[in-house]
């Protein structure tokens, strides 16, 4: 009997005992990732031969990345105040925004960072990104205001500050296959300027191949279709190949090129209500689906994948970003033409790409070197190199008056494009739900080219689910 | 009986070996779950999560959110369409591997093989495969003569896609749990019921079914589970499109959390999909254990 009590009471010990230890753990285990999260003071890091580090994340990938490491080391090999900057590729552009809302959660962000202007304003409200007008007007790193292209500096001003400087801006470009503009008959330095000539030109560039001859215009591929129904298609495998006049995707980025080039609006001046109901976008919505729909010349794709359908001879023409041609040209077996998007009333296009902003949470120096090297990479002659060798469009408007950007040009027409400072560039609406928005914008844009629903109740409906979105920001 | 010292009494050295683990569990599964408790009660920013207490307004939001609910409907229909397709493709391979048959090493690493890569890299192979004139709709064009859908842009496809891609993914996996069970039921039951004249489908009813229902539990559990979870192959091949016909749960969470950057509610819409995962793991445990023979 009393050799059982002590047992039992030696098993309840225990129990307790491996209670006690579960929560001694547990503490010791939050006090490590206590130790770990802590705000803390940053001392500035050094190279081994003395040089400050500064840390540049980036998202330029393949080329784009060959193109500015080999432009950050002539700064590194070059600059007289004693500055590395070190680059790190951190993957697209989503994992990009991932890391940076970690790391400035976990208070360790890296000195610059490449960001769209949405991530710009959350980081702004958040205090942790620092606002560049102080080193822009200074007398000894200061640079002329004035000479950066106008929309460029609108797109990175908030509140009348700048924070953050254009470093790779795009714009759409229109590309198209010169041998297949000839073999349908239309010139091939006469690309289409408005959206009329666009389905114009579609049309006669849909064409049914066989055996490596262009034999059928798009009057026979309707035969076909009324000969084996609405809709249908040869299908790939059997004796016909169609060649479409245009592969696009239906995204919230083509819809918003199309919406501003027919005078319309995104957002009201407010930013608290979305016109992408207005008549104007409605027209534009007709556009883009009715080359699906109506007129049927274009495939519908998703990704990258109407690239590889122009490189593949299968599509005419394609809209895709300027930045493109220097993934594409190496793989283009044919001659091909670049131009700006055909557009309805304003020729205009929508702005992408992200600028660079420096963050807070290091001291003055390395603040100072941070914008040191922003400066040296916009400078006129680094931008219109930059420029030249990606096809991003050069920051400075002095750039596009270098002789380098005007060789560039008569040495590759198709350089144009990218290389003529525009008029009219318009950007995504800068208000802070604007992820939110964009998300409902694609769910509509998708549906009006699948759904048997009317544009107008699915962009109503859109409008009214965003201008739920912006009420609730406070 | 002698008094044992403090050290003697308890077993420090098996503490010793859990250390570790504990350590990795703790930081990484536990902690973060009541971090995320926290989290789910507040709204905040980018660099604090914490900034105002909001007591369960979080989860009100997901529950009377629409996209939530599209959400939820997507993540059923997906694990309706792969864990009883897989459960018992799986079980029918394993039966075909576990006879003495030439070449039994190479099928089995054939079925291991998309278990073992990368799901990243399997659904960038897959999305080539689903192409409107991709290797797939080739192959249906030669075979039938008409056009296959176009995959993963149609609404109604694009969900059938990724199940059929996963199944074909974590078939492997089932196919090697569901060998191990095979092998595992004593050749003496088959002869006796070689003996008692019992044909195939005899034998396999009354001796391997009920023998390898523990692995078909666990099968079943882990496969709901996991399921309920899924998200690469949404990301890396639909971005939850078209038209949100395949924002799986976990998907909308990422985008709560990662787009929006609305912590709370992706931690509160975390808490409401391990309830729901609880709730049905319960009651899959409640209405099969019976059927389930221990030997």
């Amino acid at each position: 009997m009393v050799l059982n009590k002590n047992d039992n009471n030696c098993r309840g010990n225990k129990k307790s005992f491996n209670a006690y230890l579960a929560i001694a753990l547990l503490l010791v285990t939050m006090m490590f990732s206590g130790c770990f999260c802590g705000p803390k003071k940053k001392m500035p890091h050094y190279t081994a031969d003395g040089k400050l580090k500064i840390i540049f994340w980036h998202s330029m990938a393949g080329k784009l990345g060959e193109i500015l490491n080999s432009m950050v080391d002539e700064f590194n090999k070059n600059n007289k105040d004693n500055i590395f900057v070190k680059t790190e590729f951190i993957g697209e552009y989503a994992t990009l925004n991932q890391k940076i809302a970690a790391a400035v959660f976990a208070e360790i962000p890296p000195h610059i960072a490449q960001v769209f202007e949405t991530w710009t304003l959350k980081l702004k409200n958040e205090e942790a990104i620092v606002a560049l007008d102080k080193y822009m007007d200074s007398a000894e790193v200061g640079i002329d205001k004035n000479d950066i292209v106008p929309a460029l500096l609108r797109n990175v001003t908030i509140d009348g500050k700048v924070y953050s400087m254009p470093f790779n801006k795009s714009i759409p470009a229109l590309y198209y296959n010169k041998r297949l503009f000839a073999a349908a008959g239309l010139d091939p330095e006469k690309p289409p300027v408005t959206w009329d000539e666009f389905i114009e030109y579609g049309k006669k560039l849909t064409m049914l191949e066989r055996k490596g001859f262009l034999f059928n215009d798009y009057i026979n591929f309707t035969e076909y279709e009324s000969q084996n129904g609405a809709g249908s298609f040869p299908p790939h495998g059997s004796k016909y190949t169609v060649i479409w006049g245009n592969a696009f995707i239906s995204d919230p980025w083509s819809f918003e090129n199309y919406i501003f080039q027919n005078g319309g609006r995104i957002l009201d001046e407010t930013g608290k209500k979305a016109m992408i109901n207005s008549p104007e976008a409605l027209e534009a919505a007709d556009y883009m689906v009715n080359k699906l729909k109506k007129h049927r010349f274009a495939l519908r794709t998703s990704g990258r994948e109407h690239q590889n359908e122009f490189v593949a001879e299968r599509v005419a023409m394609i809209e895709g970003t300027i930045v493109s041609k220097v993934f594409m040209q190496s793989k283009l077996r044919f001659p091909f033409g670049m131009a700006n998007i055909p557009y309805n009333k304003i020729n205009t296009s929508v702005l992408s790409g992200t600028n660079v902003a420096i963050f807070a949470y290091f001291d003055e120096e390395e603040i100072l070197a941070a914008w040191k090297f922003i400066k040296w990479f916009t400078d006129t002659e680094q931008t219109a190199r930059w420029g030249i060798e990606t096809t991003y469009m050069p920051v400075r408007k002095s750039a596009y008056e270098t002789e380098a950007v005007k060789q560039a040009v008569i040495k590759d027409p198709n350089m144009k494009v990218a290389l003529t400072m525009l008029e009219n560039i318009d950007f995504e609406p800068l208000v802070a739900p604007w992820f939110e928005c964009r998300a409902i914008l694609g769910v509509a844009t998708e549906a009006l080219v699948l759904s048997n629903k009317s544009p107008k109740e699915i962009l109503d409906a859109a409008a009214a689910e965003m201008n739920e979105v912006l009420a609730a920001e406070e | 009986m002698s008094k044992k010292s403090f050290f003697q009494k308890y077993e420090w050295s098996a503490y010793a070996y859990l250390f570790p683990a504990l350590i990795i569990i703790l930081t990484f599964h536990v902690l973060p779950i009541f971090y995320a408790m926290v989290i789910s009660v507040h709204s905040g920013g980018m660099t604090d999560y914490f900034k105002n207490f909001v007591g369960l307004s979080n989860f009100g939001y997901v529950l009377t959110n629409k996209h939530f609910w599209y959400s939820m409907w997507n993540t059923v229909y997906y694990v309706l369409g792969t864990v009883p397709v897989q459960i018992f493709l799986s079980l029918f391979i394993a039966i075909l591997l576990n006879q003495k048959i030439k070449g039994l090493e190479t099928y089995r690493v054939i079925y291991f093989l998309p278990v073992i890569t990368s799901v990243n890299a399997i659904s960038i192979v897959w999305k080539y495969i689903y192409q409107k004139y991709g290797v797939l709709n080739s192959f249906i064009g030669f075979l039938t003569g008409m056009p296959g859908p176009d995959w993963l842009m149609d609404t109604t496809w694009a969900m059938p896609a990724i199940i059929i891609m996963s199944i074909w993914k974590g078939l492997g996996y089932n196919v090697i749990i569901f060998l191990a069970g095979l092998q595992n039921v004593p050749p003496s039951l088959y002869d006796a019921a070689k003996i008692d004249g019992a044909g195939r489908w005899k034998t396999f009813w009354n001796v391997t079914w009920p023998m390898i229902s523990p692995t078909t539990f666990f099968v079943m559990i882990m496969s709901t589970i996991s399921s309920f979870q899924v998200f690469a192959q949404v990301y890396m091949m639909t971005g939850g499109g078209p038209q949100e016909s395949t924002t799986v749960v976990i998907y909308y969470l990422y985008q709560l959390a990662y787009v929006e950057h609305k912590m709370g509610r992706a931690s509160a819409l975390a808490f409401i999909l391990f309830l729901i995962i609880f709730a049905i793991t319960y009651l899959q445990k409640k209405f099969t254990a019976k059927r389930v023979h221990y030997s």
